[in-house]
């Protein structure tokens, strides 16, 4: 296994790790790409506060069977 | 100025995610909530004759949901006594110990706070707006709604690289956006 990864394979691994899909070695080998490459440590930084933000303001959604049912009531009222 | 159409077969699909968000924090309660979308979009179809194109839809949805939560709150007032403020105590065994009710709750939002928040969601649906259709719809379903990556590939027809792909795309888009609106 490669320890060192291209700027494009930490991006990847970073946006993984926002959703906590990114593996343990994966975690490893992007925080040692972090240590030597200022961009892709400047994104990751990004990336958490983007997360941050999202998280803290907690959105919130109508799931898809109560949205089909607005949608079939408002075709109910186009065909009228 | 640009003259904007309304197109209620979108409406849903565009909106609903936003108009719930502008709903839930004035009313806290899902079913009503659910109820008073389903409300605006309905009255929107019956005056939709009335949109002059001025605004853009989602303004206009807008207004006919802050008349919609204002009667809500008017009917649930309107029995007598109702509008009253009321004490009530948490049991029977609170009775009398008034002191404890008067202590802060550290848990309560203030005014300041909501009002950050609800800012921040206009953003964050401003920012949304800007993502090509696609990239938004799987961004939402990953973020917000926080379906599995292989539920959304399947859904989508598309591979998990592809996937991560408009993820990243998305986030960094979302990411620019927010730093010009919000940081």
């Amino acid at each position: 296994m490669k320890l060192k990864i291209d700027c494009n394979k930490a991006a990847y691994i970073c946006d993984k790790s926002q959703y906590k899909e990114a593996s343990f070695w994966e975690k490893i080998r992007l925080s040692l790409h972090n240590i030597y490459c200022n961009f892709c440590k400047k994104h990751s930084l990004r990336n958490k506060k983007l997360t941050k933000v999202l998280k803290n303001f907690k959105l919130k959604s109508i799931n898809s069977s109560e949205k089909e049912a607005i949608r079939n009531l408002i075709e109910k009222e186009i065909i009228k | 100025m640009p003259n904007h159409k309304l197109n209620p077969e979108v409406w849903v699909d565009r909106y609903s995610d936003y108009l719930y968000n502008f709903t839930i924090v004035r009313v806290n309660n899902h079913e009503v909530a659910k109820d008073l979308i389903s409300e605006t979009f309905l009255a929107g179809l019956k005056s939709k004759d009335n949109f002059k194109g001025e605004a853009s839809e989602r303004t206009w949805l807008i207004s006919i949901l802050k008349r919609k939560i204002i009667d809500y709150y008017r009917k649930i007032n309107s029995k007598k006594g109702k509008a009253e403020i009321r004490m009530s105590y948490y049991t029977d065994d609170y009775e009398g110990d008034w002191l404890e009710e008067r202590v802060s709750d550290p848990f309560d939002k203030t005014a300041e706070d909501t009002m950050e928040n609800e800012e921040l969601g206009i953003a964050i649906f401003e920012c949304l707006d800007t993502l090509n259709e696609k990239q938004a719809t799987i961004f939402k379903m990953k973020t917000i709604d926080g379906f599995d990556t292989e539920a959304i590939c399947n859904e989508f027809n598309i591979t998990p690289s592809n996937f991560w792909v408009i993820i990243h795309r998305a986030r960094k888009a979302m990411a620019d956006c927010l730093e010009e609106n919000w940081f």
